[in-house]
């Protein structure tokens, strides 16, 4: 001992005679490995690498265990005693683990019930594998390097073999050698042989213990994170044993649920208290007129309670997503294959959501919109890992794909997030943003050049090309202004309170127990009807309801209103309408007028007046050019505005929630309608950039960080001034996550609407919260910060919510929507005219 | 017309002159004499901390799935109020130095409480006021990967801790993450070590046993990143203490109350997400947090001199959006 010693001394003061000191010191605090200062472990660290030994914890147990190295006393011999007990504990551990194993084994088997012998023995084996790799896992930076790469070897390998017990022995016995060289305890051939055994058995114990759903769903995700390849054959079997462990039954609605559900409808809706907190009607998802505004609220209380009680409806979501234009079958098997093709490395199990659904895909309805999502889910696929791919990799056909066609990558995020909730809230809606027109991309190409022309051109000239270019928007301005003048303010309030609030109630009765009963398409159809036959075809309702600017930013069901409540108004006065519309379609197309998409104008139209010509096409751009034609779509336009918004909708979207068990239709509040902003830049706009000498990385809805962001990335250097875009008061400073350093600046429109322009990752925050700030304002220095790491790229981040971007964007200067990188012959980059945008 | 010469009026009109002449004497009588109200000293309210968290969406409401968590916090704590901030004029003076930079490398700042240096590609941002340091090297990342030697890496930090801030200690947190960053990338992704080219450690105060969070990366007060050529590529300091001292004791609400306050109470601290998606949660009205721990802390916010009790509440908001990591704190002084 005392040559060991002499050595051990010997090589330590080579290293560092104070080492020996401290040694001392931790030996004598008599601390656990644990609670030793970073600093300490830092230094058993360095004295055990140059002592040849793993690590340090190696190093702290053979001087604990053998003070007489560094020429401390010895251990009294009790504790010498209590070391050679630590053997009879871990064995007595381990036979415990071993009575578990066969317990879960046990449970596995009968939950299995009569699966085929190769399904059991392909789950135990990857079963084992996680349990292995998340052994593995364990090890941390202190463990053995090399048993832990022996380790993931064996567990890669074990899942290729049918008989993988002797590697993962192996293994174990890697792991033995580091934890004897831990510990410092001593085993004989014998009792190491049998500490394999009992480790392995304790290992696979641990994680085939399957009574825990979460460690169950854990153990596999970290097989398939780690091996994306064995995805396929998992995913499906782990659906499986939910499938017979979770199973969901089939949508259906008992006579109960429908008479708690009317009773107390008719009950209770006047009944609820509304929580004190005043809710800006420009911040919600639909403003609506005060009293109308009280009742959705209430609804949406409604909905809240009874969310958790309605069982799933996939037929909604069919009837949704063929109004709604969700997704073609080119566009998801075009999807797929791409997603095969990726090799995203970012895979993860099926949920067991995806896995209850499943049930719904093979068994009730193949042609579910959601049977697009769970396919990928079950492949492992996850939007973010996709978004992830886009952003790293912009040259991909993936990320081509997902540029070209923005509602698929949105469609898999919202179902996806559908499908984690409760399998109870199963099947959800989807909200995916309507198609455009067949001739939608020629129209918006001409909006967009316009766009941009009258981008540079000042105040009145503007204003003047704007009319010139968008008939159609500046003619409905003008005349909505105009009728809006001069009756909004005699006739709006008898509109709410007495005709919309009369039909609304005799309505909701009647339609509560029409679409539990029938559905929902027919229940819509009855209600759109009755709704109609009750206001008549008053042209002034349609003009003033235009005039009234009533604004939604909803999507999903109310657009689905919309569709079919254009319907009825066509069917009921709109034949004259129809016939022009139709004659001018023939000429331009030779079919007659598509009423689908004018259908969905509403929404169009509320997201920027450009988009009505889209929906309509071409032939409508024609007739656009003539204002009779104009007038007659405004008072169209405007009719199903005040059917969908202020009558229908609410009635209908509480419906058709309940219906579909729909959570409260949100939207995108603060403005973000994740659809191309193509109209004009709207007057009143300062043409100022927030930061000089820069250059727009991302423009609104861009595929690296911004596809539900209103908002553009200025690169520019750490410590540029960043001066506000808007006059307004500073309503948030501080940390906002992912946003790190950020202002909140509140600002009214030149039209009245209230809106917020955030300025993030910045450095030095310059104002404080409730100061004013006029356009020009130096408010901030920009920075990097940010929750998530962005120092490789110093950027301004600047959004709006409440407003479209390019209704009112930076410098007077619209970015392309969707465009993200700023190098010239990069598809999608942020280019105007082929030239990078740089900021004055 | 007269019209008391028809019958009929004159009871109407008998009413109407009643009717008027109640109303004039309710008009024209005199003031009823109020009492005199002896004032009585008023009693200072007792003044409940707050934690100073604006929510970006405060229409947003929360709903917590409890999980059956529980927490047995004590009856009292001490409330503490930093007198010394860890990012002092010294303190800065010493990063600058020490991270390489030079008086002739200062640029303009907004206010004296903060100062601005930048050489090449590297910056430093750091604010007495904001109580924040933030280091930034933009230039291009090394294409090497995996970090062998991260005990050395680790010993680089503790020196440049104790080279910072002396007599001052700071406990390394378990979530030391790797990414993989490209120099045109946006966001460096979450990789293993083998396959990262930057280390991101993070480090946390405690006080009375209990740690420290505020507003910040990883609720941490101090966070390191290192690219695999062990070269610092970030540094981001906020919040913490020099020196604190203790204040009034307050009581703290127990799991009952916490449960009936903390839907309404709390407030998000730090969501694990994206801009994009930040944005699409904060324009939710309603979200749920499916509660996965519950844990007593002390919070200050950077700019602030309070430090506070809290309850941290941390798990999965789910909603309208993606799943996302969050924490939520509830103000734990009991009204």
């Amino acid at each position: 001992m005392a040559t060991a010693s002499s050595d051990f001394l010997t090589l330590l003061n080579k290293k560092d005679p104070n080492t020996i000191l401290q040694l001392k010191e931790i030996v004598r605090s008599g601390l656990g490995f644990d609670k030793l200062s970073d600093a300490q472990k830092l230094l058993l660290h360095d004295a055990a690498l140059s002592l040849n030994l793993p690590n340090g914890l190696v190093l702290y147990v053979k001087i604990v265990l053998d003070p007489e190295s560094i020429d401390l006393p010895p251990l009294p011999a009790s504790q010498k005693e209590t070391n050679a007990n630590i053997n009879q504990v871990i064995a007595a551990n381990v036979e415990k683990l071993r009575a578990d194993l066969a317990a879960a084994q046990n449970e596995v088997a009968t939950k299995l019930g009569g699966r085929s012998k190769s399904d059991k023995e392909l789950i135990y084996r990857l079963l084992r594998v996680a349990a292995i790799r998340k052994e593995a896992d364990r090890l941390t930076a202190e463990s053995d390097q090399k048993a832990r790469s022996l380790l993931e070897k064996i567990a890669y390998e074990a899942d290729t073999k049918t008989q993988p017990q002797p590697e993962i022995q192996k293994g174990i016995a890697a792991l033995l050698e580091t934890a004897i060289a831990a510990t410092g305890l001593i085993y004989s051939p014998n009792q190491k042989q049998e500490a394999v055994n009992l480790i392995a058995a304790a290992t696979l114990a641990e994680v085939e213990n399957l009574a825990n759903e979460n460690s169950r769903s854990e153990v596999l995700q970290a097989a398939l994170s780690t091996h994306p390849d064995y995805h396929t054959p998992t995913s499906d079997l782990f659906r499986q044993i939910d499938e017979n462990t979770n199973y969901t039954p089939a949508p259906n609605y008992s006579d109960t649920i429908n008479r708690q559900i009317t009773d107390d409808l008719a009950v209770n809706l006047n009944k609820i208290t509304l929580p004190p907190t005043e809710i800006n009607p420009a911040e919600v998802a639909f403003s609506v007129p005060g009293p109308l505004q009280d009742r959705l609220e209430k609804t949406q209380v409604l909905i809240t309670f009874f969310s958790g009680k309605i069982i799933t409806n996939d037929k909604t979501d069919l009837v949704m997503a063929n109004l709604t234009g969700a997704i073609t079958p080119e566009q998801e098997k075009e999807f797929t294959n791409l997603i095969i093709a990726a090799d995203l490395t970012d895979r993860i199990a099926a949920t067991q959501a995806a896995a209850t659904a499943a049930t719904v895909i093979g068994k009730l309805n193949p042609t579910s919109p959601l049977a697009p999502v769970l396919r990928w889910r079950s492949m492992g696929a996850d939007p973010t890992a996709i978004q992830k791919h886009v952003q790293t990799l912009p040259g991909s056909k993936l990320s081509a794909f997902v540029h070209n066609n923005p509602t698929v990558l949105l469609h898999f995020q919202r179902q996806t997030q559908k499908l984690n909730l409760p399998t109870n809230q199963l099947g959800r809606e989807t909200t995916a943003p309507p198609r455009l027109g067949p001739l939608a991309g020629l129209t918006n190409g001409f909006q967009s050049i316009t766009n941009r022309l009258s981008g540079f051109l000042p105040g009145q000239v503007g204003q003047v090309f704007n009319a010139a270019t968008h008939p159609f928007q500046f003619i409905q301005g003008k005349i909505g202004n105009f009728i809006g003048n001069q009756f909004v303010d005699k006739f709006k309030g008898w509109l709410v309170e007495k005709v919309g609030a009369k039909i609304a109630n005799e309505s909701f009765n009647r339609a509560a127990q029409f679409v539990l009963k029938e559905g929902l398409t027919k229940g819509i159809e009855k209600v759109a009807s009755f709704a109609i036959a009750k206001i008549g075809g008053t042209a002034l309702v349609a003009g003033i309801s235009a005039a009234i600017g009533i604004s939604t930013l909803g999507v999903g069901t109310v657009i689905q209103v919309a569709v079919m409540a254009g319907i009825e108004v066509a069917k009921f006065g709109g034949k004259v309408v129809m016939g022009i519309l139709n004659g001018l379609s023939r000429a331009m197309t030779d079919k007659d007028f598509d009423w689908k998409p004018i259908a969905a104008a509403p929404l169009l139209l509320l997201t920027g007046a450009g988009g009505l010509l889209g929906s309509l096409g071409a032939a409508t751009s024609v007739a656009a050019m003539s204002a009779g034609v104009a007038l007659v779509i405004s008072a169209l336009v405007g009719f199903f505005l005040y059917i969908t918004i202020i009558t229908v909708a609410p009635i209908i979207t509480t419906i058709a929630q309940l219906d579909s068990g729909l959570g409260p239709q949100q939207g995108p509040a603060f403005g973000g309608v994740y659809e191309p902003y193509t109209g004009p830049i709207l007057p009143g706009c300062s043409q100022i950039w927030p930061v000089s000498g820069g250059l727009v990385l991302q423009g609104p809805h861009g595929t690296y960080s911004h596809l539900t962001a209103e908002a553009v990335d200025i690169y520019v250097p750490i410590g540029t001034p960043v001066k506000s875009m808007s006059s307004g008061m500073v309503t948030l400073t501080g940390w906002g996550d992912s946003y790190g350093n950020w202002i909140q600046v509140r600002s009214t429109s030149a039209n009245g609407k209230s809106y917020t322009v955030i300025y993030a990752h910045l450095s030095e925050i310059g104002v404080q919260v409730g100061n004013p700030v006029g356009v020009g304002t130096v408010i901030a220095l920009s920075g990097a910060s940010s929750s998530v790491p962005s120092f490789a790229n110093p950027h301004l981040h600047m959004e709006y919510r409440g407003i479209a971007y390019n209704s009112c964007p930076a410098g007077g200067v619209q970015v392309p929507d969707g465009c993200a990188g700023a190098v010239v012959g990069k598809p999608n980059a942020c280019l105007i005219n082929g030239k990078p945008i740089y900021t004055k | 017309m007269n019209l008391f010469k028809n019958h009929r009026f004159l009871p109407i009109s008998l009413g109407v002159v009643t009717v008027l002449a109640i109303i004039l004497y309710l008009i024209l009588r005199p003031a009823p004499t109020l009492p005199i109200i002896t004032p009585t000293p008023t009693v200072t309210p007792k003044v409940i901390p707050t934690l100073g968290i604006v929510p970006a969406n405060p229409n947003q409401r929360l709903i917590i799935n409890w999980n059956n968590l529980t927490i047995a916090p004590p009856d009292k704590l001490v409330l503490y109020t930093i007198i010394g901030p860890l990012i002092n004029d010294q303190a800065i003076g010493i990063v600058a130095t020490a991270l390489g930079f030079r008086e002739t490398d200062a640029k303009a700042t907004l206010q004296k409480t903060s100062q601005l240096y930048t050489r090449d590609n590297r910056s430093l941002f750091a604010s007495t006021s904001q109580n924040q340091v933030q280091f930034a090297d933009s230039g291009p990342l090394p294409t090497k990967v995996g970090f062998e030697n991260i005990i050395a890496l680790e010993q680089q930090t503790t020196a440049y801790l104790n080279q910072f801030f002396k007599n001052t200690s700071f406990t390394k947190t378990d979530n030391t993450e790797y990414f993989l960053g490209r120099t045109d990338d946006y966001y460096p992704q979450i990789v293993s070590r083998e396959k990262a080219n930057l280390v991101r450690f993070a480090f946390q105060q405690t006080i009375a046993g209990y740690p420290l969070l505020t507003t910040a990366t990883k609720n941490a007060i101090v966070v390191f990143t290192y690219d695999s050529n062990r070269s610092l590529r970030s540094l981001e300091i906020s919040g913490g203490y020099g020196q604190t001292e203790p204040g009034q004791t307050v009581s703290l609400l127990g799991f009952d109350s916490l449960r009936q306050v903390a839907t309404r109470l709390a407030v998000p601290l730090s969501l694990e997400t994206t801009v994009d998606n930040k944005s699409l949660i904060d324009s939710q009205l309603i979200v749920t947090l499916d509660l996965k721990s519950l844990n007593l802390i002390y919070f200050a916010k950077p700019e602030n001199r309070q430090i506070v009790p809290a309850f941290l509440l941390q798990g999965t908001l789910t909603g309208n959006f993606p799943d996302t990591p969050a924490t939520y704190l509830v103000p734990a002084a009991a009204p």
